[in-house]
């Protein structure tokens, strides 16, 4: 499947692949990476993380790895993940360099 | 909530990993242990006082967590990729959905019925839980210590030097410990003078104890003797040192003389409340001096001991038979009955002694309320079951199958069960929170901690209830054919006897147990009562008491000095009109033999009587005058008596028939033992340890006949009518005399009278409120049911308005249908009272357990209630109107 056919992706799920995109994680680490991240405060509570996660694995976005070291298993991003990312990251510059100038030009808010 | 250990389970975790049973099963299979474990590495990184919130947070978004979890397992394509094809999920995800919003469609139609189910559930569970709770923690579990089966408590009060001297040779002992605790007063630069708690210890005390030191050490063997050295409690590190982190190494004044503080105990330590009373402050080593340790009469010391691997009470007792015998054999003349008993009881079962029955009851009344709410909501469920016949044939009709109608009905009473199951956590919550705060009335009250099985057997039994009756109707009405069901209009010839006889059945069920509660609560109400009238042979009203630690007293003399300058220092206070003092006072301590006994007197010249045990009291001046105990034969001692030998004694009137027949015979005798007293007088009945307690044998003495040194006394004084608060004059004049000493609290004599039997208030109270409340429920049933019951028939009873019949006939069947069922329910309540009432016997206080005018009375309320319950309906089978009735058809 085409990545753009996903696009926009939600906040949460743009923020948890970026997270992953630096490296594997498991689920608190997520959720601290996540809450770090966003200020506009995207709180995620274990069992809707995990829920995000399923859907995620499903679409082969993400996927389970053995952590070293660790019981706990983790997750890392999958090259359709990262090329979603990336796909995703692209979508927000293009809109951002299209809507930017209306502000640098117009009126103050 | 209480401050977590860092790797304790905290309580809101087990919460979440319950409901991950909610989840759809794969998904708890393949990521359930991964969720709890970052709600627990969550909780595990937060700052202790956000643990809660953050547990909480998770907790509120868990139910929509959990149905998108179970729409994404339901619905087909998205995130499926690894369910077999053949299960395409797609009738179950639809099925359940639209049951989900069927229900939640069909609930916020009924608000009323919503709202009321929900919260007879949320009631049931909630008390049904944090009544368990409670009793699972302060009765069930072991103690908080090491070992903890194996603690054992030395019985009968407190032991002496020589018998502890030979406790090493009992070897079913693995350790053991002796201590005392009493007050001392810390001097404080800035501030008044502080009392605190301090309790000898000998070492093993900390091992038995499993207490750590958090900062500095504990005290060791190498330390016995030492009265210079303290190790400080956390709470009091924190309260009166306020955390200071020099304490240890420092050096306090107690009672005037310098301590060194060398450890902090570690903030897990639980105060052994059994064995030490109050929170103390302080541990000191155990200071024997050679005198203390050689007088048997010095009982100063409680005793726990951990029993050796493998050996039994039986083992320490036989043991503890040998030293009992050594000590009677060593001092004769102390031990003039042989030696004594002192049977070894687990520490567990001591501490929890007293409670346990006050428990039981409890628990058990909140189960009848259980069962009454239970029945309520059985009620509800099939009253609107009943109610809905019509649409239910409707949708039978249009197409929706038996399963699909069953399905949501069962998914109804689930909602109800899961809503009601959540008020029911909050108000368990609240509540055990509250009782937390408010522990002083029973032992191990503060490491309490919600117990979520029991809440969850109470949500099952509600739920499984709601479905049942909720069912029952359908199943009925589900077995006919929609289009007779139509046709009849849904009520009518449509409902059977069978219904109508269940709904009966309940109520005559709910009456009875509401019986059963009323008619406890009335026997506890009157045993209150009974306690209260009870004259304590002491006059309250005006008397004010001031207990006191006297610091630096090493002889009786002393003592008696410095009191009688307190004392004509009070006594000088305008309005004062007596005061006295003593070692204690009446009502100070409440429940038996608390303190102050003396065993094996003997009149004089009957060397042959059994040796009586006796209170024995010493006082100052005016004790009479102050506390109002009047005299039934005799006279007072004059002060030229007062130090003589023997004593001069006013003896109880009971103790007075009992030794000499009479009050008049007793004047002028002596009762024998260690020097003797001449009886000059005898008291009134007077009680001393509470007003339920018994009459005792007691004497009473001048205060020069105190044998040792003591530094623990209460000042009581009297104030004329008329005068107002005087707390603060009485401190000034205390202060006047002695600049440096405590004054904790001035109380009055009513107040402690009063507190002495609160544990009776608190439990009249309970029951009375929950009688209310069954009986509320109670007439909610009858009425519904009745009011139902009219409904149904208002064709038949419109044709038979029509046809002539009086309103008031047809009022008076409706009304006598009503009391008919209440009164089968009054009398199975009376069985199930009156067996209750046998277990209820050791409450009671001069009132029997099958009473019966605490039976009649409940069963007059219950008629009465019904009476009312059932006349409402009645009114309105009687405005029936014939031609409207009619008409609708």
């Amino acid at each position: 499947m085409d990545p753009v056919d996903h696009l926009p992706l939600a906040p949460r799920d743009l923020l948890i692949l970026a997270v992953l995109a630096e490296g594997p994680s498991h689920g608190y680490g997520l959720i601290k990476a996540v809450e770090k991240r966003s200020e506009s405060g995207v709180l995620l509570d274990p069992a809707n993380l995990y829920r995000v996660l399923r859907r995620m694995r499903g679409l082969g976005w993400i996927a389970e790895a053995e952590a070293s070291g660790d019981r706990r298993r983790v997750h890392r991003i999958t090259p359709e993940g990262r090329a979603l990312l990336a796909a995703e990251l692209g979508r927000l510059e293009r809109l951002l360099g299209q809507a930017r100038p209306a502000l640098a030009g117009g009126r103050d808010a | 909530m209480t401050p977590r250990r860092s790797g304790r389970v905290h309580p809101l975790e087990r919460v979440y990993a319950t409901a991950l049973l909610l989840l759809p099963p794969r998904v708890r299979r393949e990521d359930g242990d991964a969720i709890r474990e970052t709600l627990r590495d969550q909780l595990a990184d937060a700052p202790d006082d956000r643990r809660t919130a953050l547990a909480l947070l998770a907790i509120s978004r868990f139910p929509g967590a959990a149905l998108r979890h179970w729409k994404d397992e339901l619905a087909p394509g998205s995130g499926a990729s690894r369910r077999p094809p053949h299960r395409t999920g797609r009738d179950g995800m639809d099925g359940f959905l639209r049951n989900l919003a069927y229900v939640a469609r069909s609930l916020r139609r009924a608000p009323t019925f919503t709202l009321a189910t929900i919260a007879l559930v949320g009631l049931g569970a909630g008390t049904v839980t944090t009544v368990y709770t409670i009793v699972d923690d302060v009765l069930l579990r072991g103690l908080p210590y090491p070992e903890s089966d194996r603690l054992v408590y030395l019985t009968n009060g407190s032991h002496n030097g020589p018998t502890m001297e030979r406790l090493d040779e009992v070897e079913a002992f693995e350790f053991w410990t002796a201590t005392s605790t009493s007050s001392v007063n810390l001097t404080r630069i800035d501030g008044e003078p502080l009392r605190l708690r301090r309790t000898e210890v000998t070492p093993d005390f900390f091992t038995i104890f499993g207490a750590r030191p958090a900062l500095g050490r504990l005290l060791i063997e190498a330390d016995e003797g030492n009265p210079g050295i303290a190790v400080a409690t956390w709470p009091a590190w924190q309260e009166v040192w306020g955390g200071r982190e020099d304490l240890v190494g420092s050096t306090v004044r107690l009672d005037g003389e310098p301590v060194e503080i060398v450890g902090i105990l570690s903030r897990e330590f639980v105060h052994p409340e059994m064995v030490l009373g109050d929170p103390t402050h302080l541990f000191r080593p155990i200071d024997w001096d050679e005198a203390g340790l050689a007088n048997p009469g010095y009982h100063a010391h409680r005793i726990v001991a951990r029993l050796a691997e493998g050996a039994s009470i039986a083992t320490g007792d036989a043991q503890m038979d040998r030293v009992a015998a050594d000590v009677a054999a060593a001092f004769p003349d102390y031990y003039t009955e042989g030696p004594q008993d002192w049977p070894l009881q687990t520490l567990h079962e001591r501490t929890v002694e007293d409670a346990r029955d006050g428990l039981l009851l409890l628990l058990g009344a909140v189960a009848l309320l259980m069962l009454v709410a239970c029945t309520n909501v059985a009620h509800l469920f099939m009253a609107r079951g009943l109610t809905r016949g019509r649409e239910m044939a409707i949708r039978r009709a249009i197409g929706a199958g038996r399963r699909h109608i069953l399905a949501q009905l069962t998914f109804e009473a689930l909602a109800i069960g899961v809503a009601g199951g959540a008020f029911g956590l909050l108000l368990a919550g609240g509540a055990l929170r509250l009782f937390s705060a408010w522990t002083v009335e029973l032992p191990r009250g503060t490491t309490i901690s919600l117990d979520f099985g029991v809440l969850g057997v109470s949500i099952l039994l509600a739920t499984g209830t709601a479905v049942l009756f909720g069912l029952f109707p359908a199943l009925r009405t589900i077995g006919n054919d929609p289009q007779e069901r139509l046709r009849t209009g849904g009520a009518g010839a449509g409902t059977s006897r069978a219904l109508n006889a269940l709904r009966g059945g309940l109520v005559v069920a709910e009456v009875a147990l509401s019986l059963v509660l009323v008619t406890t609560a009335g026997l506890l109400m009157r045993s209150f009562a009974a306690v209260t009238a009870q004259d304590p042979g002491v006059e309250a009203e005006g008397v004010y008491l001031v207990p006191l630690n006297l610091a630096g007293i090493d002889t009786p003399d002393t003592y008696r000095r410095r009191m009688e300058a307190l004392r004509q220092s009070v006594r000088e206070i305008p309005g004062v009109v007596a005061a006295t003092y003593g070692v204690e006072a009446p009502f100070e301590f409440v429940g038996g033999d608390a303190c102050c006994m003396a065993s094996g007197w003997r009149p004089e010249g009957q060397p042959e009587a059994t040796p009586i045990r006796v209170r024995s009291h010493a006082d100052g001046p005016e004790y009479f005058e102050t506390f109002r105990t009047e005299l039934v034969a005799g006279r007072h001692w004059t002060s030229a008596e007062a130090g003589a030998t023997p004593h001069p004694a006013i003896i109880s009137e009971r103790l007075a028939i009992q030794a000499f027949g009479s009050a008049e015979a007793a004047v002028g005798r002596t009762l024998e033992l260690r020097g003797g007293m001449t009886i000059v007088g005898v008291a009134e009945p007077t009680l001393h340890y509470g007003l339920d307690q018994p009459h005792d044998f007691a004497t009473w003495s001048p205060i020069e006949m105190l044998p040792f040194p003591i530094g623990r006394t209460v000042i009581s004084l009297r104030t004329g009518p008329g005068s107002g608060p005087i707390g603060s004059a009485i401190r000034e004049a205390i202060w006047a005399v002695e600049p440096d000493l405590p004054v904790p609290t001035v109380s009055t004599l009513e107040a402690w009278i009063d507190r002495s039997s609160s544990t009776r208030r608190l439990g009249s109270t309970l029951f009375g409120a929950f009688g209310m409340i069954a009986l509320a429920l109670a007439a909610a049933g009858l009425y519904g049911t009745l009011l139902y019951a009219v409904g149904e028939r208002r064709r038949e009873l419109g044709i038979r308005l029509a046809l002539g019949a009086g309103r008031g006939r047809i009022q008076g069947q409706v009304v006598r249908r009503g009391l008919t069922q209440a009164g089968l329910g009054i009398a199975a309540g009376l069985g199930i009272a009156w067996f209750v009432g046998r277990l209820l016997e050791a409450w009671l206080f001069e009132i029997p357990a099958t009473d019966p005018l605490s039976l009649a009375s409940s069963a007059a309320l219950l008629l009465a209630t019904a009476a009312v319950a059932a006349w409402l309906p009645a009114l309105r089978a009687g405005r029936t109107d014939p031609l409207e009735t009619l008409k609708a058809e």
